[in-house]
């Protein structure tokens, strides 16, 4: 059990999140990719505790593995030891998403301007982080590439901005269009496929605690070389597939049935089909929450 | 350092006294106790119903998404039991609810941010295969067991293996009895039966609050698992607590009630610890005279309240681990003496080691 | 949308929630946890029986869709959901990350 005082407490949206780790690829990648995070003294409350580490045993020496604990609870198998960045990323998502039921939480990237956010909930796949990283890219604030956090009893959308997680071939396609990002290294095999994370811009961490009121949910869907389509859908059928793609809608049960039938009120939702066109697709987003303003 | 994490626990844990007003690192390490523990959302209703203590805004967002959770478990709580009522009604049988689910069912101080996994029920030993068939054309079926479980569930156990719903996932433990009926401590169920009580509003039953009491402490001291030990403490705590308040004969009438279904010894081992740990209001007499009905001595009553105290302390580093698994392992294998006669229980023991040995060799 | 919820208890033990958008429902069921989505004829039927909730409107949104004898709500909505006349989320379909 490392001593209370190795840990680095570190301010991540709403959350305290306390990191034990001697793992070097860990204590690496938090340097590089949350060096704009607040660090708080060890004495501050935390919502949680999080450990990665090597199993005892022969497992140590052959095939090694890493294991990643919130407290004392274990909640995954262990992964092979190169994967422990990305394993710190998903634990943590795990917490979050059962653990801070004053949100609703909501399988989605958001990204902000003007104070107004526009979600884009997705299935793996449908290019919502590639688009997000992009537009990011472009002057867009990250608010979250992967849970996007309603406040229950405001309505607004809390930012949780943490590194874009980037797959296979968006690895590269971002890392050339934008070359001022920073990157972790590539994780290579892991079950996503190749995994890369990208730093978060500096103003959306610093920004972290400034809200955005909900007004444009896209569904994204990627297909190579489609013209780019916009299709707009009916508020209840909206309400239908971000309740699907919702981690506690169900534990939040008439409350998120109130907190996400307000939200869609107050939104304009669209099927988004695109072919990779970042440009294409940040003008229309523009004008999108260009319209949303009157 | 650690010692004063379960002291602080404990302290939120009482509700007659407010205890210290704690650092933001004494808090962080009450939840994380309460958290192993089980009693997130219940301190979350502590401070939220009793106001017994107040806690700051960051450890308050961790309580409150606890007390969300609580309560979509008591939406799925109330879902089962309609829907439970209904083979119920069908067989002409009452549907008398045990535990956590009759906690949440009648609304009893005791549910306030109980967390459990199964709902649980009481039948008559008979109307069981009828039961049990009932279940499998409303979408319940057994869960999956090997031929010497099976055998344990049906001729030593108190209740039927447990049941899954197929489309709902959760899962029901159909009880005939409080004790396995293989325990010298069995009591007679009909008397159980005969002296269940309408929940206020509904169709549903639960047993009368003496039963409710005995049933909770019996579970904590033969249930031979300790891993949600204190909380059980915290149930009887809050059971009695109320039933006192609601009829001020109470602690008469539930030691008339021990002595007549011969469970004494473990309703004084629960209320002792309550005592001990969470400072329940009970008198000394009323203990006195359950350890005289329990017949028991001062060398085992030693012996047995330091293992209780050991191994009521949450399993965590904050809390001294070894001395927890060791008292919690000796009151394993107590439980199992009580329960079984020596014939059945070294082979049933030595199964048990066999399996966990071998279960940890393929991890 | 209508703000004042008429007393569904008349029905169903269970609290029912209702949003209208554009002519179709939103209803939740806090019984079951589903939400389900009406549109089109089961909607205006619905929104029939949710502004005058009476045992003949339930009765005549049920007989539209099924020959048995009203129960409740909750039999009404898990019959239409059946016949795939509306569609639901279903509690605990929570997404996992």
């Amino acid at each position: 059990m490392p001593s209370h005082d190795a840990a680095r407490v570190l301010q991540i949206g709403p959350f305290r999140v306390r990191i034990h780790c001697d793992i070097p690829a860990v204590k690496q990648g938090l340097d590089r990719l949350y060096a704009d995070y607040p660090q708080h003294p060890s004495s501050v409350f935390c919502d949680f505790q999080i450990r990665l580490f090597p199993p005892v045993g022969i497992r140590r020496f052959i095939r090694k593995q890493v294991i990643f604990a919130f407290d004392q609870f274990i909640p995954f198998k262990p992964l092979p030891y190169n994967q422990a960045m990305p394993f710190f990323e998903w634990g943590l998502n795990w917490c979050i998403s059962g653990y801070a039921h004053r949100f609703l939480i909501i399988h989605a990237a958001v990204i902000e301007k003007h104070g107004k956010a526009l979600m884009m909930p997705g299935t793996p796949g449908a290019g919502k982080s590639t688009l997000c990283a992009a537009l990011v890219n472009q002057g867009w604030r990250l608010l979250s590439d992967e849970l996007t956090l309603i406040d229950c009893q405001s309505g607004v959308i809390q930012p949780v901005p943490r590194p874009v997680s980037l797959k296979n071939q968006s690895i590269d396609l971002i890392a050339q269009r934008y070359p001022d990002a920073i990157f972790s290294p590539v994780v290579n095999d892991t079950l996503k496929g190749s995994v890369a994370l990208m730093k978060p811009p500096q103003a959306a961490v610093v920004r972290a605690d400034e809200t955005a009121m909900p007004a444009v949910v896209v569904f994204p869907a990627f297909q190579p070389n489609a013209e780019l389509s916009l299709a707009p859908l009916s508020q209840a059928t909206a309400f239908m597939k971000l309740a699907d793609l919702s981690f506690n809608y169900s534990v939040l049960g008439s409350v998120g049935f109130d907190v996400l039938a307000n939200m869609v009120a107050d939104c304009r939702a669209y099927d988004f089909a695109y072919g990779g066109d970042f440009d294409q697709a940040a003008e229309t987003f523009d004008a999108l929450l260009g319209d949303a303003a009157s | 350092m650690t010692k004063l994490a379960f002291t602080d626990l404990l302290a939120k844990l009482r509700l007659s006294e407010s205890g210290d007003c704690l650092s933001d690192q004494r808090w962080e390490q009450v939840v994380r106790l309460a958290r192993s523990s089980g009693l997130v959302a219940r301190l979350a209703l502590y401070a939220q119903r009793f106001g017994s203590f107040r806690p700051p805004e960051s450890v308050a967002w961790t309580l409150q998404s606890a007390h969300s959770y609580w309560l979509a478990q008591q939406r799925i709580v109330q879902w089962e039991l309609y829907e439970l009522e209904k083979v119920c009604s069908f067989l002409g049988l009452p549907l008398i609810v045990l535990k956590g689910s009759a906690y949440c069912a009648a609304d009893l101080h005791a549910g306030l941010g109980r967390v459990f996994n199964d709902i649980d029920i009481l039948l008559p030993k008979s109307k069981l295969g009828e039961f049990k068939e009932a279940l499998k054309w409303h979408g319940w079926y057994q869960l999956p067991l090997d031929r010497y479980d099976q055998h344990y569930y049906e001729h030593w156990m108190h209740e039927l293996p447990p049941m899954r719903h197929i489309k709902r996932g959760t899962t029901l433990d159909v009880h005939h009895n409080i004790v396995p009926e293989t325990c010298s401590l069995c009591p007679n169920a009909q008397l159980l039966l005969d002296a269940a009580v309408n929940i206020d509003g509904t169709a549903y039953w639960m047993l009368s609050p003496e039963d409710r009491l005995l049933h909770s402490a019996t579970h904590l001291m033969l249930g031979g698992e300790f891993d949600n030990g204190l909380r059980d403490l915290t149930d009887i705590d809050l059971l009695l607590r109320q039933a006192c308040d609601d009829d001020a004969d109470f602690q008469r009438k539930l030691l008339a009630r021990a002595a007549q279904l011969g469970l004494a010894l473990p309703l004084f081992y629960a209320l002792w610890a309550c005592k001990a740990l969470l400072h329940t209001p009970l008198s000394d007499s009323v203990l006195h005279e359950l350890q005289s009905t329990a017949k028991l001595g001062r060398l085992r009553l030693k012996l047995m309240t330091a293992i209780l105290l050991a191994a009521l302390r949450p399993s965590h580093p904050l809390c001294d681990g070894l001395g927890v698994a060791v008292a919690r392992w000796l009151l394993y294998l107590r439980s199992h003496w009580l329960k079984m006669p020596p014939q059945l229980l070294i082979p049933h023991l030595l199964r048990k080691a066999w399996l966990r040995l071998s279960n940890s060799e393929a991890h | 949308m209508i703000d004042d919820a008429p007393a569904f208890r008349l029905f169903t033990a269970f609290e029912i929630r209702c949003r209208q958008f554009d002519g179709e429902w939103l209803v939740y069921h806090a019984g079951t946890g589903d939400t389900h989505c009406l549109q089109g004829d089961t909607a205006a039927l619905f929104a029939d029986f949710y502004n005058h909730p009476s045992a003949m409107s339930a009765e005549k949104l049920y007989d539209a869709y099924t020959d048995l004898a009203p129960a409740d709500i909750d039999a009404i909505l898990a019959s239409l959901t059946e016949r795939h006349l509306i569609k639901r989320v279903e509690q605990g379909a929570d997404a996992k990350p």
